[in-house]
This record gives structure tokens, sequence and C-alpha cells, in this order.
């Protein structure tokens, strides 16, 4: 019976760890979240208009293999030190490394990522931003799970209008 | 014997759970004449007024699309518990495989979830589900035969710019006063 217990805990705890710990903010009424799925990815690659051009081609390239794009934001000050105590947590135990810092005009936004199939690929690519928005503090998650070709990842910023978006035209591959 | 009885018990499970599945046609049949609810279905053809001026590939766009449909489910005091369940009931239907989900909003009361059916170039019905805690829910279906989404999108632009007649939308808005 104890063995048995303790395979179903080893079957839960990989469902109960990882990115799962931010679902909760999804249903927050403080929280403002955006998912967007592969399956909206698969049909944005239908729709764009020009492949010919090797850019457009690049960025069909990259959208065509993301999974999902999480985008989860609040200006409520006891939430936003939840926030800042998970993400803390999350980066410790997931195998996250540090991608980037930026920190300007009292916003700091931290970037990190989980090494992909390559140097040029990137299978997670994490941001957190703290930082203000019209005036309120505002703590922004950014969630983005796929086949990431960085160099690409900032192109993202114009197609999707998302609190924090325009932070991922700031990564850059060295 | 016994292994009768565990198929009998498999195809009743199997049954079962087909007819727990409610499409949201369903849904939308037994609600449209519920006084409760608001239903609209209105063909595209009463929609769109004289469009001589559109080109081929925009008309034969438009000919892919067939009729939009609205039922909603406006939120008063008496009926706040109709509008869990009721609520409840439609994610549980959406939730379905073939109910591909797009994208989804969540913020303060409001919710909302955008879906698809069929291939991703040949769409037959988009939707639209939406719910706000404090004024109701409203599920929006746009039916057709294999849209296709890049199609879509240059007839709506279009639209924008003025070229489809869209005789018939001021109709309808009069029907929300």
């Amino acid at each position: 019976m104890k063995k048995f217990s303790l395979a179903l805990l080893a079957l839960i705890l990989p469902f109960l760890s990882g990115a799962q710990s931010f679902d909760k903010y999804e249903s927050m009424k403080e929280v403002d979240a955006v998912v967007v799925t592969s399956k909206m990815f698969k049909l944005l690659t239908k729709i764009d208009l020009n492949a010919d051009d090797p850019e457009t081609q690049a960025y069909i390239d990259l959208i065509e293999n993301l999974k999902e794009m999480k985008v989860l934001s609040t200006t409520k000050e006891n939430i936003r030190q939840q926030m800042a105590l998970d993400v803390a947590s999350y980066i410790k135990k997931g195998s996250m490394e540090e991608l980037m810092r930026v920190s300007e005009d009292g916003k700091t936004v931290r970037f990190y990522y989980k090494p992909g199939k390559n140097d040029d690929y990137v299978s997670q690519l994490f941001m957190f931003m703290e930082g203000q928005d019209k005036n309120k503090p505002m703590s922004v998650i950014l969630n983005i799970t796929g086949e990431i070709n960085l160099a690409q990842v900032s192109k993202l910023a114009n197609d999707f209008k998302i609190p924090g978006g325009e932070e991922l035209e700031k990564v850059e591959t060295n | 014997m016994k292994k009768s009885v565990f198929i009998l018990v498999l195809l009743c499970l199997g049954f079962a759970s087909c007819n727990n599945e409610t499409s949201l046609q369903e849904f939308y049949v037994e609600h449209q004449n519920d006084n409760q609810y608001l239903a609209f279905d209105i063909p595209v053809s009463l929609l769109t007024g004289d469009n001589t001026t559109l080109n081929a590939e925009q008309k034969a766009t438009l000919e892919t699309i067939r009729k939009v449909n609205i039922l909603g489910f406006p939120l008063k005091a008496e009926n706040k518990e109709e509008y869990e369940t009721e609520k409840e009931r439609l994610s549980s239907i959406l939730k379905a495989d073939k109910y591909q989900q797009l994208m989804r909003y969540g913020g303060g009361t409001r919710k909302a979830e955008l879906y698809y059916l069929g291939e991703e170039d040949a769409i037959d019905e988009l939707i639209v589900f939406g719910s706000d805690d404090e004024k109701g829910f409203g599920i929006a279906r746009l039916t057709g035969n294999d849209m296709n989404p890049e199609a879509l999108i240059r007839l709506l632009k279009s639209f924008e710019k003025g070229e489809l007649d869209v005789a018939g939308l001021p109709k309808l808005e009069g029907f929300f006063d």
C-alpha cells in the first residue's frame, strides 16, 4: 500500500511543480491573463501573407514551433509579492538559466530560458518584469514554450500587443 | 461469463460517455426559445447588402460563411445560480477535443475564449465564448464551410475599407437597444 501511494505521488508530483505553479494566477480576479495556444500560432502561419520573403519565412518558422504563450499581469501589491516569491522558487527549482537582466527607469526585467535542441534554440523563455504601467506598479510574467529561436523572438512583440511584450525586443543573441 | 459482464460494462460506459457529450448546437437548440436567453440566428445574406463591387475572390469568401448565431444570457438578480451552472456547462462542452482553443483571456470579472472547429486552413466554425460575472455570458458562432482564414482576414480588411456592404448590420444593432 505504501508503495502504491509513493508511486502515485511520483506520478502526481511533476504536475504540481514546474510551470504549473503559475496556473493559480490565471483564475485570479486581480490578474489579467492571456494565453495563446499552439493552434493559434499554426493558424497565424496560414495567414501570414508574404512567405517568399526570407525574413517572413524565418518568422513563420518561429511561430509554427511555439507551443504556448502565457502572460500574467497584476497591479495588486499582495499578489505582486506572491508572484515574486513564486518566480524565485520556480527559477531555483527548475533547470532554468538566466539569459539577461535589464534595469532601467525603475523597472527590472529578467529573462530565463531552458536549453533546447541546439545553441540557437531554447525550449522555454520565461520573463519576469517588475515595473510601472501608467504610474501603477505592475508585475508581468511572460512564459513561452516550444522551439524558440531567440534571434526571431523579438518579432513577436509586434504581433502581440501584450503587457511586457515590448521587453521581448531586448532579447539579443550573441 | 465474467468476460461477457466485462464487455457489457464497457459497452454501457461507451454509451454513457457518448450521451454525455452535448454539442454546442444542442445547447443552442435547447435554449433558443428559452426566455432567459437572447438568441439571434442571422444568415450572412441578411447582413450584407449590395455587394456588386466585390471581386470574385471576395464573393467566393463571403459564400463560405453561412451564418452568425449568438446566444446571450443576461445576468439578473434572480438568475445568478442558473448563470453559474449554465456557464459551467458551456465550458465543459467546449473542453471536447474537437473544439480547438486558440486563445483565452481572463481579467477582473471577465473571461473570453476563442475556439474553432475544422481544419486550420478550412474552418467550419469560429466560436467566441465570453462572460462577465456582473453582466452575463454570451456565445457567438460564425459557421460556414471550409472558411479559409487568410481569405477571411482579407475580406475583413475590405470591410474596413468600406468595400463590403453590411447594410443589414444597423438593423441588427437595433435589437440590442
